[in-house]
């Protein structure tokens, strides 16, 4: 039983190096060597597979990951995940979502994990918070495992950098768990809780982006007085718009709700996109605004301008498409947006945020104009 | 002359004038005086010889719009104008207003005219407002004009069709987002469409300029 589910959390961490696109496609492929709690290192192959599409008011998120060691460590887990934001009240998002994973995959042995989790979101553009509730079940020798848990956090970003505190208490019957993880020095009975705070950081330096994960953990009824921590390190750098080589080091503590075991690891591995909208589209989580542009049929084409800010803000466009009369920006998810018809030829766009200077999309060409402003060049086919 | 000549005659400088008043009168209702009048006369200026008025009145709404002084709307207004004419005249014989509003943009990022001329030689019928457009992106990307100039008429020349220009402009964009420097980007770009057209003609319009 102590070979169980590692993909999930090496997964992990090498997302967590990774800004999100609204419609992308990620395959990520490597390797990696494992140590759980008590056992020797094993070398590990990873596949993992992300499809994230966002349209109107929800965003819907599915992944795959498998960790291949030809013994029990292989595991195979998938999430489906779709978040909803509320129309009348655009602060608020809910989420919910399912998670499963199958254990011992090439010795096929029927245990595994169910999981289920529903948030709720309140954002405010470059900062936010949640709260939300998760319960699982796991199933190894026939006995169904039961665990809950409560989780709340804060989220906030600053020009590139992005950081995210989180509070979760898990209770469970999976003794078996801990057990694995060497957690006690003997097998506890009965249900535990552990409760733990978790600081993660993430960095974007150019084509870099870092990330770190912190997590301190205390332990309540049968495992009480049991104080552990973990740290995890991934970084990912992008030698093109499309292609990643990414590294992750540290540390995971045990997850009773997924079922993950206490486990060290080393990993690198490739990351590739294959759908995105725009080679610029990550730039809007790097940037804060990008505009893009889609041919339309009966010609010109259809420009978005899409600008991560407080989603209190006053944000607001302008430029040759409104005679540069200032335009109102709609909240739509987590962005501010806009889109305007523009007929061919060249055009110039700006933004701005509370009524501050105007300033191009990140991922247009800036021109200045005869009167000492900035705007963003569009060539429109 | 008969009495309906003169009559004629006489409607012509009211109907220019008139006109020119109408445009005006679109002008942003908080401009100044000064800039009203400064306009009103470019307007009519442009107006007689045949140049697309709405774009100095959109360029003065422009500055108001920036909050700009009277004296940099007029001064933005009477370059414009200047640059107009500039690219009409280049991109002789007929340009559309869009070609020489993409010229007179071009021309602003510090394309020099004599490309226009170029440019219009390798497309002597159809439409530049785009290949124009694109050339002032690359420009603006900080690519040298002659360079960006020779690789965009070259692949007209070719028969590129303006959504692989388009392409290229994008790609280019990209490429520099992504950190290559602007001319490797071109270089790799344009090999990319070139090598989805037919062999070029003996000579490029770039390369070997029509003497007039």
């Amino acid at each position: 039983m102590r070979g169980c589910a590692v993909a999930c959390l090496l997964f992990a961490a090498l997302h967590g190096a990774a800004a999100q696109a609204p419609d992308e496609i990620r395959i990520e492929a490597g390797a990696a060597e494992v140590r759980q709690a008590g056992t020797r290192s094993r070398d590990a192959a990873l596949l993992g597979v992300v499809w994230r599409r966002t349209r109107d008011h929800v965003a819907t998120t599915a992944s795959g990951s498998m960790t291949l060691a030809r013994d029990s460590i292989d595991t195979a887990q998938g999430l489906l995940a779709v978040r909803y934001q509320l129309e009348k009240h655009r602060r608020w998002s809910i989420e919910t979502g399912v998670a499963g994973a199958l254990f011992s995959v090439t010795q096929f042995s029927g245990s595994g994990n169910a999981a289920a989790f529903v948030r709720t979101h309140r954002e405010y553009g470059t900062h936010g918070y949640w709260v939300g509730g998760a319960g699982g079940v796991t199933n190894r020798t026939g006995d169904a495992m039961r665990s809950t848990s409560t989780d709340a956090g804060v989220w906030g970003v600053y020009n590139r950098t992005s950081a995210t505190f989180s509070a979760v208490s898990t209770r469970s019957l999976d003794t078996d768990l801990l057990s694995a993880s060497s957690l006690p020095s003997r097998r506890p009975v009965g249900t535990y809780t552990v409760r733990d705070a978790t600081f993660g950081v993430q960095q974007s330096l150019a084509a870099l982006d870092l990330a770190a994960i912190g997590t301190l953990r205390r332990g309540e009824g049968v495992v009480a007085g049991v104080n552990d921590r973990a740290l995890m390190l991934a970084a990912a750098l992008y030698v093109s718009p499309v292609v990643a080589l990414t590294v992750s080091a540290g540390r995971q503590l045990a997850d009773p709700l997924r079922a993950l075991p206490d486990a060290k690891f080393v990993s690198a591995s490739v990351r590739v996109l294959l759908l995105r909208q725009d080679p610029a589209v990550r730039q809007i989580f790097r940037y804060g605004a990008i505009a893009l542009t889609e041919a339309d049929p009966a010609g010109g084409a259809t420009l978005t301008i899409r600008v991560l800010a407080s989603s209190s803000a006053r944000v607001e466009a302008y430029g040759s498409f409104s005679a540069w009369q200032p335009v109102q920006m709609q909240w739509v998810l987590d962005a501010w947006e806009l889109r305007v018809h523009l007929p061919p030829g060249p055009q110039r766009v700006a933004v701005r945020i509370n009524g501050s200077q105007w300033r191009a999309p990140a991922n247009l060409t800036k021109v200045t104009d005869e009167f000492g402003g900035e705007a963003g060049l569009v060539v429109v086919p | 002359m008969t009495l309906r000549r003169l009559f004629l005659i006489s409607l012509v400088p009211c109907a220019t004038v008139s006109v020119a008043h109408g445009q005006v009168a679109r002008l942003d209702a908080t401009a100044d005086a000064g800039v009203r009048r400064a306009v009103e006369r470019e307007v009519i200026a442009a107006r007689s010889i045949g140049l697309p008025e709405r774009l100095l009145i959109a360029k003065a709404n422009e500055g108001i719009a920036k909050r700009a002084t009277p004296k940099r709307i007029t001064d933005a207004v009477a370059a414009l104008g200047k640059r107009l004419q500039v690219a009409r005249d280049q991109l002789a014989p007929n340009p559309s207003e869009d070609e020489i509003a993409a010229g007179a943009d071009a021309l602003y990022l510090g394309v020099p005219a004599h490309i226009l001329k170029k440019m219009r030689a390798a497309w002597p019928n159809r439409s530049l407002a785009l290949p124009l457009g694109v050339l002032t992106e690359l420009v603006a990307k900080g690519l040298p004009a002659d360079r960006a100039a020779r690789t965009v008429t070259d692949l007209m020349t070719r028969g590129a069709t303006n959504v692989q220009l388009y392409s290229l402009a994008q790609s280019v964009q990209g490429d520099v987002a992504a950190g290559w420097a602007p001319e490797a980007a071109l270089d790799l770009r344009a090999r990319g469409v070139m090598s989805l057209l037919p062999p070029a003609p003996a000579a490029s319009a770039f390369t070997n300029p029509r003497r007039p």
